[in-house]
């Protein structure tokens, strides 16, 4: 169906416009009119007025009489709720003599409370019997049994602690109300926006042209704004003076609630909370009153400041200076922003944040120790501190000296003095924080360590402090693969080796399980010319003897050890003579004493010929039972070496030991040789290979 | 001790001394084994021996013991030294154990089984079973102990303590304390 206008009929589209347009008169109607009305009232003639003395005396008068009716009743409403906000302010909330609803109800409560003691013992008993279950160790009597104890007998004290913080806090407020005197008076003496209106005494052109301009604008506009925020700031002031003191009254009622609940871990939060408000709702009004103080003090110095705008004014010519009312106005404004700053403040500072109270505190500790220096010395303090433990410095050598090796070490490391040592250990301790927090994540269920928590740790810097953390995590859990691994490692040996000895730690305890045995052999033997050369520096020494360490004991490393591998996992831990490099040896002989007898061997500048080396296998294994060779890894098995120096062994053994033949009443005895195969064999025998090799010696 | 440490010392340090060791392999005794008497041949072919040595790991340890203990392959030849056995017959006679061992056979048809695979007559056959079992299948039953006196009773418990409240007892879940 198709309408057009070429045929006579309307096309279902403009009917549709049609009426969204009727819809949308409707809705800017009142737009409409006004547009309407000031294009009336341009094009109408214009004409001198002339208007009789009747309509402008109307005028005249119904407007005076308004502005009169609007400043009088704002101003009787400010004089009414100054008096009663002066009255509120100076009503104790505990008297001296007390209180009886209070005192009353308060003993209600404690004896209350007191049942709970009961509940609380149960529960500790019950705790202490049944400590092995999980959680019941926060409410054993081990746990609990002080706290339960503090808490009886300050329950009891609960109303007087509350008292003494009110009286506190009203010791504060005193000290603004004697400064303050009658604040009713001092407002409505202070406060006189009628300044603000034109005078007869307007002299000079600049303050005529002021009088005409901005006095009409002030008279209008600011005086009336100005005039009620002056109300409501006094009236939320007044409602929150008022509403404080049954508030203070039934927090400290239910203070023995509050206290008992301190003796049970889960209600701690509860009475930390009720110390929070208590303290918030106290604190209101010394900080509200100190704020009033200032606002009042800066309206009691206006007169300097109108005598000084004025003679500033009457002396100017047009256009050289401010006029006076706006100056005024600004006065005005800023004396406003005081008194609603300072409730809003107070309000913030005290009961909306419970512990904002504490952290002002803080904040100005911390400003006042930064002003007098005091925040420098006890980070210089610090500094000394730890460069005396760590036998650094004058001081450090005194008590005590360096520790022993510091300066080898140092060199080592390629470390060239404490300044370079420092930042690199307080990084490794905030990656410490760092570990630790992601470790209480994971426990409580926010974090998982998986594949994406993975990837989120390779998105972050290997040296920003929580890259490192979460790397450390997943070093711990073996989830860094070798390219990774070496990658990582080439960085921190660079710029960090304290964290890279940390991390190849860490690796340890995830067993390197995604770097092949091979390529840490090659990473810490950093063979010139290979590709791992680059960790033949100073400063990757320490995590190439941590990754010798480890090869020594792990079987993939193990089995493509050789002898330059051991060379030189030697040499970094001060050669085959030091006790160190004799331990290492020893290590690597447990599983591989084919290798380590061959350099051994080369040490001791001999040629290696198949007897040679089976002899100096014979010494590693001359006293290796049946189960410790059987733990020898296939490799070692394989050479025929070794297996020359087992038969050796069982010859020997047998040679030692003979075996006895069958005599009338006496069994035949195997020799030493027989019950070393036999032992051998059976230490094997899960192990084809190795049951095959030990058949045949 | 002392001694074997210093001759193991001795022989290591010198050269001479240490290629003076016999490296030969003796496999006189092996015929007596019950490990050893088939392990060179199956041993040439790897399916058929980490078959046998699947076998043997899933055997009890005191099984295992008497397959590898060079004890056991003395008695064996103790025992045909004392039938005169030939050849043939003690390394048939280490297959039958063997094949006890490992369950092939049963154990109570050792007798017959001797008798059988080593032709011999019952009698003798009854009487070199019963040399081996006594000699190498003695452990077993000696191990087990009989114990000649009845376990201790368990502890008789005490009556269930009386539960019953006193009608002097509030009865409430709360109990005043402090009037106490």
């Amino acid at each position: 169906m198709e309408f057009s206008w070429s045929n006579g009929y309307f096309t279902l589209d403009r009917a549709n416009s049609a009426i969204k347009m009727s819809r949308n008169f409707k809705k800017y109607r009142k737009y409409y009119l006004a547009i309407l009305f000031a294009v009336i009232l341009v094009l109408l003639p214009i004409h001198p007025a002339k208007a009789g003395w009747l309509a402008e005396w109307t005028i005249e008068h119904t407007f005076g009489y308004v502005l009169f009716i609007v400043m009088s009743v704002a101003g009787k409403m400010i004089g009414a709720l100054a008096t009663l906000l002066n009255w509120a302010i100076h009503i104790p909330v505990y008297p001296d003599g007390g209180i009886a609803v209070i005192d009353k109800s308060w003993e209600i409560m404690r004896n209350f409370a007191n049942m709970f003691f009961i509940v609380a013992l149960i529960m500790m008993a019950f705790a202490t019997i049944f400590d092995v279950l999980p959680g019941a160790a926060k409410y054993n009597a081990r746990a609990l049994f002080g706290r339960f104890l503090l808490t009886a007998l300050l329950i009891n004290f609960s109303l007087v602690l509350g008292v003494l913080v009110i009286q506190g806090t009203q010791v504060l407020s005193n000290t603004f109300l004697v400064a303050i005197g009658d604040m009713a008076n001092r407002l409505g003496q202070d406060l006189n926006p009628s300044q603000l209106l034109p005078s007869q005494s307007s002299v000079t052109a600049a303050v005529s042209l002021d009088a005409v301009v901005f006095g009409t604008l002030a008279t209008l506009i600011f005086s009336i704004i100005l005039i009620f925020t002056y109300l409501f700031s006094i009236l939320t002031a007044l409602i929150f003076v008022f509403i404080r003191i049954p508030i203070l009254w039934a927090l400290l009622i239910v203070s023995p609630m509050a206290w008992i609940m301190n003796v049970f871990p889960a209600g701690e939060g509860t009475f930390k909370k009720w110390w929070a408000i208590f303290f918030g709702w106290n604190m209101f009004l010394p900080i509200y009153l100190f704020f009033l103080y200032f606002g009042l003090y800066f309206l009691s110095n206006q007169r300097n400041i109108i005598q000084s705008i004025a003679s500033e004014v009457s002396q100017a010519k047009i256009s050289e200076s401010l006029p006076f009312s706006l100056q005024l106005v600004f006065f005005y404004v800023m004396t406003a922003i005081f008194m609603i700053g300072g409730t809003i403040v107070a309000m913030k500072a005290s009961m909306f944040s419970g512990t904002g109270v504490v952290g002002i505190a803080k904040w100005s500790r911390g400003i006042a120790a930064k002003r007098l220096g005091l925040t420098g010395a006890n980070q210089a303090w610090q500094e000394k501190r730890k460069e005396i433990e760590g036998g650094e410095g004058r001081l450090g050598r005194i008590f005590g000296g360096p520790p022993a090796g510091l300066e080898t070490s140092r060199r080592l490391l390629g470390v060239q003095g404490a300044g370079d040592i420092k930042p690199q250990k307080e990084f490794l301790a905030k990656m410490d924080k760092e570990a630790a927090v992601l470790r209480d994540q994971e426990t409580t269920g926010k974090i998982i360590v998986d594949n994406t928590f993975k990837a989120s740790a390779l998105r972050q810097g290997a040296n920003t402090a929580k890259g490192a953390a979460m790397r450390s995590i997943l070093y711990e859990r073996g989830m860094i693969d070798a390219t990774e691994f070496d990658r990582d490692m080439a960085e921190w040996t660079q710029k960090n080796p304290f964290l890279a000895q940390r991390m190849s730690e860490q690796a340890k305890k995830g067993k390197y399980k995604k770097v092949p045995g091979k390529q840490l052999n090659d990473m810490y033997t950093a063979q010139a010319g290979s590709t791992y050369e680059k960790y033949r520096t100073p400063g990757a020494t320490a995590s190439r003897k941590e990754w010798f360490s480890f090869a020594a004991e792990d079987d993939d490393s193990l089995k493509t050890m050789d002898t330059n591998n051991i060379a030189t996992g030697v040499g970094l831990h001060g050669g085959k003579d030091s006790n160190d490099g004799k331990e290492k040896l020893k290590t690597v002989a447990k599983k591989r004493p084919d290798v380590v007898a061959e350099y051994k061997l080369k040490e001791d500048g001999l040629t290696t010929t198949p007897l040679q080396l089976s002899r100096y296998i014979f010494k590693e294994i001359k006293n290796k039972s049946p189960i410790d060779l059987s733990k020898m890894l296939d490799a070692t098995w394989a050479n025929p070496s070794f297996q020359d120096a087992l038969s050796r062994k069982a010859s020997l053994l047998q040679r030692i030991q003979p075996s006895q033949p069958a005599r009338p009443g006496k069994k035949a005895v195997p020799g030493g040789g027989d019950t070393f195969k036999s032992g051998l064999k059976k230490a094997v025998q899960n192990n084809p290979r190795k049951l095959k090799i030990a058949r045949t010696i | 001790m002392d001694n074997q440490d210093n001759l193991f010392d001795t022989i290591d340090n010198d050269e001479s001394s240490y290629s003076s060791l016999s490296t030969e392999q003796d496999n006189s005794m092996d015929i007596y084994s019950p490990f050893d008497v088939d392990a060179e041949e199956w041993s040439n072919d790897d399916y058929k021996w980490s078959e046998f040595v699947g076998r043997i790991g899933r055997l009890p340890a005191s099984a295992q013991d008497v397959l590898f203990d060079s004890n056991a392959a003395y008695s064996i030849k103790d025992i045909a030294s004392n039938h005169e056995l030939t050849e043939d017959q003690i390394k048939n006679l280490s297959r039958v154990v063997r094949d006890t061992i490992l369950g092939d056979l049963v154990l109570g048809e050792m007798s017959s089984n001797i008798a059988t695979k080593l032709n011999l007559s019952n009698d003798i056959a009854s009487a070199i079973a019963n040399s081996i079992i006594s000699e190498l299948f003695k452990v077993a039953p000696q191990n087990k102990t009989i114990p000649k006196e009845l376990p201790p009773r368990p502890p008789v418990l005490p009556n269930r303590p009386n539960l019953k409240i006193e009608p002097d007892v509030s009865r409430g879940n709360v109990v005043d304390l402090r009037n106490k």
